[in-house]
């Protein structure tokens, strides 16, 4: 069945910017040659929550694409990123795209004053 | 007292007004339902419906592990 993932990849911040394109281009090559490669997000560079392996920003990535559930996808990312020290982390998901179904939205009922009053 | 006029205190949930789902890349929506500590706001709180709390967990646990919000606060840690 094909699905639809999303992978946000985490670049050590305190790598110089090529390096770090460099890295993202090695990782969309390795997805357009497995995968149905769609598209790449740069967010840039954030400063982390806390603390990872000594490093405190982090060069943010999100890349989407489509592939076969059965194909295992994210267990070849994460072989892929295994021995590669410039990545913080890295999580891929299926991407969640609910259906919203139109709703009347819930407006609260006033609060009436004067019928509280009555029944004191 | 008459409590069908008291609806002045119930909750609706934030994400069913705003017709949105929660998402973990959406931080400054995440970071309305985390306390000061980093902890997730019980729903009897936070007036969250119980279908969107538990996406809500989810997407606080990936955000957490993604480092767009703390596991605990810098200055308690």
């Amino acid at each position: 069945m094909k699905q639809k993932y999303e992978s946000i990849v985490i670049f050590d911040g305190s790598l110089p910017d090529e390096t770090v394109q460099k890295q993202s281009a090695a990782f969309e090559e390795f997805l357009k040659a497995n995968t149905e490669f769609e598209r790449v997000d740069a967010w840039g560079k954030k400063s982390l929550a806390y603390v990872i392996n000594k490093k405190r920003t982090g060069a943010y990535f999100l890349y989407l694409f489509q592939d076969q559930s059965e194909k295992n996808i994210s267990g070849k990312i994460d072989k892929f990123f295994q021995l590669n020290d410039a990545v913080v982390r890295h999580l891929t998901v299926v991407r969640e795209e609910h259906k919203i179904i139109e709703r009347k939205p819930r407006i609260p009922v006033p609060f009436d004053e004067t019928s509280d009053r009555e029944d004191n | 007292m008459n409590r069908r006029y008291n609806s002045k205190l119930k909750k609706v949930c934030w994400f069913d007004q705003n017709f949105t789902e929660p998402d973990y890349k959406d931080q400054k929506v995440i970071e309305r339902f985390i306390t000061e500590r980093g902890k997730i706001v019980p729903r009897r709180i936070s007036g969250v419906c119980s279908k969107h709390q538990k996406r809500l967990a989810v997407a606080i646990k990936r955000a957490r592990y993604l480092a767009l919000i703390p596991f605990v606060a810098e200055n308690i840690r």
